[in-house]
């Protein structure tokens, strides 16, 4: 193990900048974010500092900074990985995943992660095949799907990358269905955002001060030292969606967003359950752009959550979801492309990105650092 | 206060709270045999609440609240779930209790009460699985007088079930009556101690009152803090007293919770509805829904024991009266030792059950309250206590001797033939023995005999003694009596 990587506070934001120990530099360009949350993670990779990383996801936090930062990053299908030892954000979202340069090596790294566990009840009983098995295999004949809803906020760079990706695939010999129409996709980001925060509201209720951590026992009473603990002890990032948790979760409230949010997600499922039925791969970019100047969206949250606009869905259905390498911005930034499979068909889509991986040529590219 | 049962009728629900007889916790495998044990002992990162650890269900605690559903007439959801309960406070460690909002594991059950020769069905609304709190100990510093709290983990997440009835109680009297049967119900299927002074039965009271005749509720007060049967009922009778009084005075009951202080014996407003706390359920996401298959509920259906009220009725049919199929269905270990004596009593469905019930609860019960030891802790079998039985209705002992056998068979282990044979003990029935004896007591004792003949009945009880008292105990009394009376007469 060569170290600890930063990340966001309790994995909550897209750019690595709301850490108690100061904010990741990307290092294609140290005046960028890195990506978040695992933005330490991919930057490590990105830079040599290690050969591999581990990292969660709950919305993107694997995929957004691997695609900022130019390395292969894997969410597997929900509970693919045991989340004993994972401090919980969105438990029902929550998945470890590796980092890496290439997809060969993140197949290696989930094939000796990933497997059932008992001590975690949303454990995936099926056993993981071999991945790396579905290394060096043809994929003509795959059917991949290009959602037309995918495509807020894109800019021309990613946009062009996603078509030269689209192109090498039907070189490939696979079948491009750009027809495919997941409408409810485009919700995925107001379900992630009462489903996640409702639940870590209560999975950080604990930091009470009581047991162990920051505790601030200067208050008159027991009540002041627990809410003084949690008003100091916690980032503004964090601190905001507990509140809005909290408030989805609240009397009055529950229906019109905490259940609403959870029957979009059925809804969500349903319809990726039958884009699966016509393909077996779905194609996106990873984020909408590339990596963006520290702090520039430090202070609009909403604009940092935009940035995984594309991850998001693949996370609320709880499929597998890899984003490699596609291309470089002009200004020389690495753009990812996003392949979503369907449940624990995780060798398919080792298979189709390394395909895509040796056919593009863009493997361990590596930046000047 | 008489003018209570007129003007108003009184409702009570309850909602009790009890800890099962689990070997582990209910999520994880600390055990929970944390009686007596040093605080923070029985506990591990799981029900420490400690970062990144997840529960697991205790698969033993789902078979337990399903096996009391059964018996209280509950369906049993093959479909439930567990949810989030959210609130602050030091002895919660994860800072929500794991607990099931919607869909619990049992609903819509019953349970029968007897009350001053009434019967009263008291719905079960629901009993649903939980997990309980850890401890807080309320110290004061010694030096500086100041009061600090500290947390005992070891009962963090002991499996706890709440039964919650309808409110279908009319009487504080009731409402102790259901406790009792619930009790007597918990202790029969082996799921729980049940045992309030000790704190792993809990009850919580809702009562209100409304005009005879009104349909509609009054507003409900939540009484806690009673840590024993006499504390609910009292507390329940001193708060429709309270009640009424405030109703008749024109006033208004607020909802509300209000705490039992046992000392004054009275109940004190300690929160309003409005600072009632909104605890934000959620579906438990760490944990998936349970599933309960039909052929496994039906495998714990099929192994329930008799339950006190059938073993009642059927006690009854034998012939033993009211109070003694109460008093032997009370425990279920006494009322199985009531039926293994009587089958080996083995004297025919007439006198067998009476021998049963006489003994049981004559020797048997003043034995064990002498020790103060429970049935399973009694020493003899009950073929062994079923043979001494025999010997004494055959007429091989009498029954004085039967009751000194009965203390030599508990003390020394040693069955009831040997202890006869061994001790001489055997009654003595032969005519010819006895005559000599009697014939020897006559003369002795001139007075008396002059007594009897100028009529003073009376007189044949003291030379009855003397015979007994030449025979230790073991000539026949009706043989004697007879013997006496014609030796009297003859002369």
């Amino acid at each position: 193990m060569v170290g600890k990587a930063n990340m966001d506070e309790f994995a909550m934001g897209s750019s690595t900048e709301h850490s108690a120990f100061g904010p990741t530099h990307n290092p294609w360009d140290t005046s960028l974010v890195p990506g978040g949350s695992s933005g330490g993670s991919a930057a490590a990779v990105s830079a040599g500092e290690c050969l591999l990383a581990l990292g969660s996801d709950t919305g993107g936090s694997i995929r957004q900074p691997a695609a900022l930062c130019g390395n292969v990053g894997f969410d597997p299908t929900y509970g693919r990985v045991s989340r004993f030892g994972i401090i919980a954000f969105g438990s029902s979202l929550d998945q470890v995943g590796p980092l890496a340069r290439d997809v060969e090596d993140a197949a290696t790294l989930l094939d000796c992660i990933a497997g059932h566990d008992p001590r975690d009840s949303t454990s995936n009983p099926e056993p993981m095949p071999d991945l790396r098995h579905y290394l060096h295999r043809d994929i003509s004949g795959l059917r991949i799907g290009i959602p037309t809803e995918y495509t807020q906020g894109m800019e021309p760079a990613v946009r062009d990358s996603f078509e030269n990706a689209i192109g090498i695939f039907a070189a490939l010999g696979c079948t491009i269905d750009r027809g495919l129409s997941l409408p409810s996709s485009e919700h995925a980001l107001a379900v992630y955002y009462i489903i996640a925060p409702s639940e870590a509201s209560a999975n950080l209720a604990r930091y009470d001060g009581v047991k162990y951590g920051f505790s601030d026992r200067t208050g008159a009473t027991m009540w002041d030292n627990m809410e003084q603990t949690r008003a100091r002890g916690f980032g503004e990032e964090v601190k905001r969606r507990i509140m809005l948790g909290t408030y989805a979760l609240s009397a009055g409230y529950y229906d019109a967003f905490y259940l609403k949010a959870q029957k979009v997600r059925t809804l969500i499922n349903a319809e990726f359950e039958e884009a699966f039925k016509k393909c077996d791969i779905i194609l996106t970019p990873t984020t909408p752009g590339p990596a963006f100047p520290l702090g520039a969206k430090l202070n609009d949250p909403y604009a940092m959550y935009l940035n995984d606009i594309y991850t998001l869905p693949a996370s609320v259905a709880g499929l597998p979801a890899i984003s490699v390498p596609s291309g470089l911005t002009p200004e020389g930034l690495p753009i990812g492309l996003q392949l979503i499979g369907n449940f624990n068909d995780e060798g398919r889509i080792i298979q189709t990105a390394h395909a895509f991986e040796r056919a593009n040529g863009m493997a361990n590219e590596l930046p000047e650092v | 206060m008489t003018a209570i049962a007129t003007d108003f009728e009184t409702v009570i629900g309850l909602e009790v709270h009890c800890q099962l007889l689990t070997q582990s916790k209910m999520f994880c495998s600390c055990s929970v045999d944390y009686s007596g044990a040093a605080p923070n002992t029985h506990v591990c990162p799981v029900c420490l609440g400690m970062p990144g650890t997840l529960p697991v269900i205790n698969e033993r605690a789902i078979e337990f609240i399903s096996r009391t559903g059964l018996a209280l007439n509950c369906t049993i959801s093959s479909f439930s779930k567990f949810d989030r309960k959210n609130y602050h406070y030091p002895d919660l460690m994860k800072g929500y209790q794991i607990s099931q909002f919607d869909l619990p594991v049992c609903l819509g059950g019953y349970l029968d009460i007897e009350v001053d020769g009434y019967t009263r069905r008291v719905g079960i609304t629901r009993v649903h699985m939980e997990e309980d709190t850890a401890r807080l100990l309320h110290r004061t510093d010694a030096a500086t007088g100041e009061g600090y709290s500290l947390v005992d983990v070891n009962r963090s997440g002991t499996p706890l079930m709440e039964i919650v009835s309808e409110p279908d109680m009319r009487t504080p009297a009731e409402a102790r009556e259901y406790l009792v049967r619930l009790r007597q119900i918990l202790r029969y299927i082996g799921v729980s101690h049940a045992n309030m002074e000790e704190g792993n039965f809990r009850c919580d009271a809702n009562i209100s009152l409304r005009p005879r005749g009104q349909a509609e509720f009054g507003s409900k007060v939540e009484i806690k803090n009673m840590n024993s049967f006499r504390a609910v009922h009292d507390a329940l009778v001193f708060e429709q007293q309270r009640q009424a009084e405030v109703l008749n005075s024109g006033g208004t009951i607020p909802q509300e919770t209000r705490g039992w202080v046992d000392d004054s014996a009275i109940t004190v407003s300690q929160r309003s509805k409005e600072d009632a706390n909104d605890y934000r359920y959620f579906p438990e996401p760490d944990l998936p829904p349970l599933r309960l298959a039909r052929m496994w509920v039906d495998d714990i259906a099929a192994a329930l024991p008799e339950l006190p009220a059938a073993r009642d009725a059927r006690l009854r049919a034998l012939g033993l009266n009211e109070h003694e199929a109460a008093t032997i269905t009370e425990s279920r270990g006494r009322a199985e030792y009531f039926d293994r004596l009587a089958e080996a009593i083995a004297l025919g469905p007439e006198r067998s059950p009476k021998l049963a019930a006489n003994w049981l609860l004559g020797e048997v019960s003043r034995w064990l309250n002498e020790h103060t030891a429970e049935i399973d802790e009694f020493p003899l079998t009950a073929d062994g206590l079923a043979e001494l039985i025999r010997m004494s209705e055959d007429g091989q002992i009498t029954a004085a001797v039967a009751k000194d056998v009965f203390e030599k068979m508990a003390a020394t282990g040693k069955d009831a033939a040997t202890i006869v044979a061994e001790s001489g003990l055997a009654q003595i029935s032969g005519d010819d023995e006895l005559t000599e004896i009697a014939r020897k007591v006559i003369a002795a004792n001139q007075r008396a005999v002059d007594d009897y003949r100028t009529g003073k009945e009376a007189a044949l009880n003291s030379l009855m003694g003397q015979v007994m008292r030449e025979t230790r105990g073991r000539a026949n009394p009706q043989t004697v009596t007879s013997i006496l009376k014609r030796e009297l007469t003859v002369k």
